[in-house]
């Protein structure tokens, strides 16, 4: 290259600088390749097509419906084009050879995730602008507000997003090779069935949605905000999961979750304050609580059966602050901080279920509804203690994790089905639920209300939680105690080095 | 002093409960070759992998430049560049983009990002082939756009596992040159292949292990004189090498005399160089017709054959 030209950097080169690797990279890509020209032409045919038919039609059309067909066209473009290739992008991303070449260089795993993301949202635009002209002529035609057209394009492009955010998340399974063709066939079904359910629902309920505009627009900016969170905090555990996929195992995988788990019960009992009117507080805030945790379960069962030491990588970057670090403990990876995270979520998420409506609604949580969040939690707290029993009696490794986490499903399962049997073969029959079956949160949480007269599921499933966590309390201490010494260790090592002696100089 | 470039530290690593790497310990200096042999299995990927910071040691560590690559990988990649024994290609990009994106990844900007990867391309010859697709190189020139991308980001110590397999003679003598001229430049090459003659060639040290320990490790010539106690020397003379046989076997320090053919010998020398210099006095003034004396050096296919025993992991 001549000095000359090395000199004069062009425009787009310089914009191209500030952007993410990962997105110019999957530009450059799709604009070369073969699949870029096949969807490019099917996308005109479509347009030219529902031009075509639009126009033949015309006059037996209802208004507004040439721009229903054009969004149609639009949305089933988006809904598949967009997540099918990003679950491709994300199934050659996390290659073995591939992956490394790129881990090695200064993009952390999660700034690939956000060029992957960012490329689907690109995707999404160029597609949108594509179908800009039909769009355009459809609105010339009449019978269509601005609203709608504002609302069936962001619905759509919000489910293009949350679906290839799904697709990311999936085909990111494929790190591990064995799981590749799995995570390439969950991702194609979840991207048909998602797009299969949500589009007629979009296209359905367009309608409705304007006309609820129209008459409550607090109401629906409410509910608008709301699948906006529900997009928002999908797309981050999206991105969680295929960051943890992306990273090595000895990275800190854990804190994100634990964060996001926060942030959805923050969410929900947000979401609630806003969008419940006052006297119905009682009853919604400690149901938030529970869906919460119903949601957050799958996160307290990984972080309880985490390896219990900090790997050599995280053990650095523990806080050397006495104070921050006693703080940091519980998010930090580790089964036993990961129980200690458990037992506090529980707490916060009792707290706001049951603390909230006394102080915002002036009356207190509704008793059945508080008994179920007491129930949920309990189920929550106690499985995640056995989990980490479980988990503590075995060797380490992460493969030694995902056993206990299975051993951990066989528990729950045996617990819930031998009582069954066992009323089948030995009392002739399956009656009625009796406390046996208290390790069966489904049949338990189902006859709640009925079971309540004759025993107390609350207290009995309160000792068990409280026997399992006393079992695991040992790793608990051993995981706080870790997190102190290696925040001695860096206060140590920062320190700086005492002065020699004068004689010794 | 400063830190080594390469520090290997009781590095321990078992799969599955098989002990790939088992308390392995050696160090590599900035502008050095050094060969990292051992039979298959013995841990040589295994211990690149934990240097690249791509795998993480049951025990010990590896520290570049003092930085450990447990504690602060980070800062360790900035310091190295690790070329796998595979270059796999992205699809649908052409050489340029590729070195683009990866100096973009790197983090390199503006006219610092367009030299480095002009430099890059003039010093791994890929001038013509910027148009094409990575993924219709030949080998040769997938090696070479590898080692060019490993290059971008001016590391100290580079890291080959197997750079040469599947290169044809040609590719082989380049890739030979390429590196000499990085060694030369001052950075510390660590390059593990099957084919030892090549590296007999342009290796300043050598690494051996086996079953994932340390078998032997120094420079070339110290590696040499630790297979071999005593000197292996070629003589050629003019005529009458009857002669010369017979007049060797009497002089002190000479064992195992062989006739090679008609003009050439070789025999052991159990002296040292001042003993050696003294034969060869004696022998000339003997009226042998000496025409040349020279020591042979052990290579490393002798090297690696007298030092390992074929023990598998």
């Amino acid at each position: 290259m001549s000095e000359q030209g090395a000199q004069s950097i062009p425009l787009a080169e310089r914009l191209a600088e500030r952007l993410n690797p990962v997105l110019v990279r999957e530009l450059h890509q799709g604009v070369r390749s073969r699949a870029f020209i096949v969807a490019l032409g099917l996308v005109l045919l479509a347009n030219a097509l529902a031009a075509v038919l639009i126009a033949a039609n015309l006059s037996e059309m209802r208004p507004g419906e040439p721009f229903l067909h054009a969004l149609t066209t639009l949305i089933s473009a988006l809904v598949l084009v967009v997540p099918v290739r990003a679950l491709f992008a994300m199934v050659r991303e996390v290659e073995p050879g591939l992956s490394e070449q790129l881990l090695l260089t200064r993009l952390r795993p999660r700034r690939i995730v956000h060029g992957q993301l960012l490329a689907a949202a690109f995707h999404i635009f160029a597609l949108t602008g594509l179908f800009a002209p039909l769009l355009a002529l459809t609105y010339l035609l009449r019978g269509v507000d601005v609203v709608a057209i504002v609302l069936g394009l962001g619905l759509a492009a919000g489910l293009a997003l949350a679906l290839a955010g799904g697709a990311l998340a999936l085909g990111s399974l494929a790190r591990v090779r064995a799981l590749a063709p799995l995570a390439r066939a969950l991702g194609l079904f979840g991207v048909f069935s998602g797009a299969g359910v949500a589009t007629p629902l979009i296209l359905e309920g367009l309608g409705d949605l304007v006309q609820w505009y129209a008459s409550d627009p607090e109401e629906f900016r409410n509910a608008l905000l709301g699948m906006l969170g529900a997009l928002v905090l999908g797309l981050w555990l999206c991105e969680l999961v295929a960051t943890a996929m992306l990273s090595h195992p000895f990275e800190n995988r854990s804190t994100g979750f634990r964060v996001h788990a926060w942030a959805v019960a923050a969410a929900a009992f947000g979401f609630v304050l806003a969008a419940v009117p006052q006297r119905f507080l009682d009853e919604a805030l400690p149901a938030a609580g529970a869906v919460a945790c119903a949601l957050a379960a799958p996160v307290w069962l990984i972080a309880a059966t985490e390896e219990e030491s900090f790997s050599p990588r995280v053990r650095r970057h523990v806080p050397p602050s006495r104070l921050l670090a006693a703080l940091a403990a519980v998010f930090l990876p580790g089964g036993g901080r990961g129980l200690l995270w458990v037992l506090c979520s529980a707490a916060l998420l009792l707290a706001g279920g049951l603390g909230l409506p006394p102080l915002l609604a002036g009356t207190p949580a509704d008793p059945a509804v508080a008994v179920v969040l007491a129930m949920v939690l309990l189920y929550g707290v106690l499985y995640a203690a056995v989990g980490r029993v479980v988990r503590g009696r075995m060797r380490p490794g992460l493969r030694a994790s995902w056993l206990a986490r299975a051993l951990l499903l066989g528990i729950a399962l045996l617990g819930s089905l031998l009582p069954l049997l066992l009323d089948a073969i030995v009392g002739g029959g399956i009656e009625r639920w009796h406390p046996g079956h208290i390790l069966d949160p489904v049949w338990t949480l189902v006859e709640l209300r009925r079971i309540r007269r004759a025993h107390d599921p609350v207290l009995i499933l309160g000792v068990l939680a409280a026997l399992a966590v006393l079992a695991a309390a040992p790793s608990m201490r051993r995981g706080l105690a870790e997190s102190w010494h290696a925040a001695a260790a860096r206060r140590g090592r920062a320190r700086p080095a005492p002065a020699a002696p004068a004689a010794a100089r | 002093m400063s830190a080594p470039l390469l520090e290997v530290d009781g590095l321990s690593k078992s799969f599955d409960g098989v002990r790939a790497v088992d308390g392995l310990s050696f160090a590599l200096e900035r502008g050095r070759i050094t060969a990292f042999i051992g039979p298959n299995g013995a841990g040589k990927t295994t211990t690149m992998r934990i240097a690249a910071t791509l795998e993480i040691p049951d025990r010990g560590d590896v520290r570049i430049e003092g930085i450990s690559v447990l504690e602060e990988p980070q800062q360790a990649r900035l310091r190295l560049g690790f070329m796998a024994d595979q270059f796999v290609p992205y699809a649908d990009l052409d050489v340029e983009q590729y070195l683009q994106f990866f100096a973009h990844a790197y983090g390199l900007r503006g006219l610092a990002r367009r030299r480095t990867v002009a430099s890059v391309i003039e010093f791994c010859g890929l001038g013509d082939m910027l148009r094409r697709p990575t993924t219709g190189l030949s080998k040769g020139m997938g090696q070479r756009l590898h080692l060019a991308k490993t290059l971008l980001h001016d590391p100290p110590l580079l890291l080959l596992d197997e750079p040469a397999a599947g290169l044809d003679p040609r590719a082989r003598i380049e890739l030979r040159e390429l590196l000499r001229e990085l060694a030369a430049a001052g950075k510390g090459v660590l390059i593990s292949s099957h084919i030892l003659a090549e590296l007999s060639e342009i290796a300043d040290a050598l690494v051996l292990i086996e079953a994932g320990r340390l078998v032997l490790a120094g420079t070339t010539a110290e590696a040499q004189r630790a297979v071999r106690e005593h000197h292996l020397i070629r003589m050629r003379v003019l005529e009458d090498n009857r002669r010369a046989e017979r007049w060797l076997l009497t002089q002190p320090q000479v064992r195992e005399v062989k006739v090679l053919d008609e003009v050439h010998l070789q025999f052991d020398f159990t002296g040292d160089e001042r003993a050696m210099a003294e034969l060869l006095r004696r022998a000339v003034e003997a009226g042998l017709g000496v025409v040349s004396f020279a020591t042979e050096e052990a290579d490393l296919e002798e090297v690696f054959m007298r030092t390992t025993r074929g023990v598998l992991q």
